[in-house]
């Protein structure tokens, strides 16, 4: 299995249409943490967005703007977060464990192993 | 040879625990100390939930626990101990971030991404005359040098427990978490590194059982996990049967009884 930093060149590139660094820079650490959940976490890269998605059914897409990136939650999307700051990326963040926290704790509840 | 029996509190049988020279403890007088380290292996499980659930099962045996969790991602125990998003989330922001708190009187804690931010960290930690076990959780395999790593923690140990004799404190459980050729590993490094530490290993019920020589063989529900999502410690009937055993085990060895009822 390859490792977090092995998976984040098709992240760094994507995110090279966001112009403010800082902006730049959350959205890479995001997608680290968001791979960083789980070994099963799969990513595909698309022309307009990262999706990942793991074996519980946990799916997220993040999408990079010049400005900014949005967080969309589930499929159809349950929960999209728009983050240009630090409070943003915390709050994205923070509903984003919880969402793969809850979809695992289902798995766990059908007896389904991840 | 004692019969088994419902697992005992640990305040019924600390009086087992006896002074061994050589053997590291603290200068405290009445102040009994245990170090157990928690490594989970698979990567699947969820290294804060299982740190924090035990941490918590041994507070509710009557000790103060210290509990540390070293190691990246989410989430850390900051999630279970119910630290809010700015406080948890910072470590993936700021890796020399070290969190930590208070969940009641009887647990601090501290989580960090990695060994040496915690060198200078001072553990605030009130032991009003309860026993004092230090719990430390990492995720093994380790992304640096093993043998140092375990040095270090050591040596981390050391320092946390206020022992001005020593440099070092081996612990005295190592309950490893999760199954697959890792196993075979760490009892390979810790039996070199630490020969006299009992070791505990928790896999699911059902999977493969692996050929390795442990001390006590604790099975995990396969359906462990399913509060995973809240924001407070897990208070599964595992947690506290993984404690009360821990304990025995630990009481045993100190008082020189090499086996068990529990043992085969």
């Amino acid at each position: 299995m390859p490792s977090v930093d092995e998976r984040m060149p098709g992240i760094v590139r994507i995110a090279e249409r966001i112009v403010p660094v800082e902006v730049w820079r959350l959205f890479l650490i995001f997608c680290r943490e968001i791979l960083r959940l789980s070994h099963t976490m799969s990513i595909e890269v698309a022309p307009f967005e990262v999706r990942f998605h793991d074996t519980s059914g946990f799916l997220v897409r993040v999408l990079p703007y010049r400005e900014l990136f949005v967080v969309s939650l589930g499929a159809p999307s349950q929960c999209d977060v728009r983050v240009s700051t630090t409070d943003g990326y915390i709050s994205a963040l923070d509903i984003a464990l919880q969402h793969f926290l809850a979809m695992r704790s289902s798995s766990k509840a059908k007896g389904i192993s991840s | 040879m004692p019969q088994r029996s419902s697992p005992k509190r640990f305040h019924d049988i600390s009086h087992l625990f006896l002074s061994k020279s050589g053997y590291h403890k603290s200068p405290r007088e009445q102040h009994v100390e245990a170090c157990v380290w928690l490594a989970v292996l698979n990567r699947s499980l969820n290294r804060a939930y299982l740190a924090a659930g035990t941490g918590v099962a041994f507070a509710q045996q009557q000790m103060h626990v210290s509990l540390l969790e070293i190691g990246r991602g989410l989430p850390n125990i900051g999630y279970y101990f119910a630290r809010v998003p700015s406080a948890y989330i910072v470590p993936t922001l700021d890796e020399t971030f070290v969190l930590s708190g208070r969940w009641n009187s009887s647990l601090v804690f501290v989580s960090a991404v990695a060994l040496r931010y915690l060198s200078r960290f001072k553990l605030e930690s009130d032991l009003d005359g309860f026993p004092h076990i230090i719990v430390e959780a990492f995720t093994y395999p380790i992304d640096t040098d093993e043998r140092n790593f375990f040095i270090e923690l050591a040596e981390n140990t050391a320092r946390i427990s206020g022992c001005g004799e020593c440099h070092r404190m081996a612990p005295d459980g190592l309950v490893i978490f999760g199954d697959g050729g890792d196993v075979t590993n760490i009892l390979s490094t810790i039996r070199a590194f630490a020969p006299e530490t009992q070791v505990f290993l928790a896999q699911y019920e059902g999977s493969t059982e692996i050929e390795a020589t442990v001390h006590e063989r604790i099975p995990m529900p396969v359906r462990l996990g399913t509060t995973m999502s809240r924001r407070m410690p897990p208070t599964e009937t595992f947690f506290a049967d993984l404690a009360s055993t821990v304990l025995q085990v630990l009481s045993y060895r100190r008082k020189g009884i090499e086996r068990n009822a529990f043992s085969g």
